[in-house]
């Protein structure tokens, strides 16, 4: 259990963000942002904004699970289930 | 009780996610479509949906096994979509995702695989801070719309050229992955137009810039990828494709 003096600050270190540019850098983050912004229409932030720090880290694990599930499971009941 | 949770989440929900920082992320991106263009489409796209869904009812009384089929694919639809791969690119380092639409297109039908990749986009746009409710029309019409079409017809195409089944779905996902990809670059060429910009011109520069930098490669990949699944689906169990109408007769070799 943390202590009130050991709680964690926040750092300037670098989190598990889509919006950060950089190496590994999604097409169409930097493409798609960059034209639109060109063209004087820039992305803003989504209404339901999951893109946080680790938050956005565990909805997509959870999707990934889950769409995994949905797949195998509907997978063996198709192709393997008599 | 439940409905007083219900509001306390959808509050709770509403102050946590709303305001955050923007979020450059992958599809059309909240904020970027202007209203009138908002407004389109949403009108274009939703007489797809409309026809996909009455297909989905009458393709499930038709074809045994087709609801399994068609949350199978659109589960995968979904995670290719947001399914971020490393390669390296002319630029450097960068990720791209394949769409996946072209493979549901040849299996379901152009129609319902529209209404899956409008699922599977409403679901990314809701959690993933992917696309966006605005530009949800918008992201249907590249993806779901062009896409599904695009890789479809290159699939028949190429059964008339008497193609092999790999070849044929080699064609249909590569395809459907540049229309994508297309649409994206027209969706946002038309921004041009009121800047008094060439239409064209933007269209080109950024349709070249997604080839050149990563997702050129993954075109090629996702085309693998579709020709592979079609392959694997003939020889675990042909006759899902002939009661999808992909190949005429089961009894017939299908060339490999």
């Amino acid at each position: 259990m943390l202590l009130a003096k050991d709680r964690l600050e926040k750092t300037d270190a670098p989190t598990v963000q889509t919006s950060e540019k950089g190496d590994w850098t999604g097409t169409d983050v930097s493409i798609v942002g960059k034209y639109a912004t060109q063209y004087g229409h820039p992305p803003r932030a989504p209404y339901i904004n999951t893109d946080r720090g680790d938050l956005l880290l565990f909805v997509f694990t959870a999707a990934g699970v889950i769409g995994g599930f949905i797949i195998g499971f509907n997978v063996r009941k198709i192709f393997y289930e008599r | 009780m439940s409905r007083s949770v219900a509001l306390f989440t959808g509050v709770f929900l509403l102050v946590f996610f709303a305001f955050g920082k923007a979020a450059y992320a992958m599809h059309i991106t909240e904020g970027i479509l202007p209203p009138r263009w908002v407004f389109t489409w949403f009108a274009v796209v939703i007489p797809f949906v409309g026809i996909g869904i009455y297909h989905v009812k009458r393709k499930k009384k038709a074809v045994p096994g087709y609801l399994p089929l068609v949350g199978m694919l659109g589960a995968a639809v979904f995670v290719f979509s947001c399914f971020p791969i490393p390669v390296i690119s002319l630029n450097g380092m960068a990720t791209s995702h394949p769409c996946g639409t072209g493979m549901s297109a040849v299996l379901l039908g152009p129609f319902v695989s529209v209404v899956v990749a409008a699922i599977a986009l409403l679901i990314q746009a809701l959690f993933l801070a992917h696309g966006g409710l605005t530009t949800l029309g918008g992201n249907i019409f590249s993806m779901g719309v062009l896409g599904s079409f695009s890789g479809y017809f290159a699939f028949k195409i190429a059964q008339r050229c008497k193609l092999s089944l790999f070849w044929c779905g080699f064609l249909a996902g590569t395809i459907s992955d540049l229309f994508t990809y297309l649409g994206t670059s027209i969706e946002l060429g038309l921004l041009v137009i009121n800047k008094g910009g060439s239409f064209l011109k933007a269209v080109a520069e950024i349709f070249g810039m997604f080839m050149m930098t990563s997702q050129g490669v993954l075109c090629i990949v996702e085309g693998v990828i579709v020709g592979f699944i079609l392959l694997f689906i003939y020889r675990r169990k042909p006759s899902i494709l002939l009661d999808l109408g992909v190949i005429k007769d089961a009894a017939k070799p299908v060339q490999m």
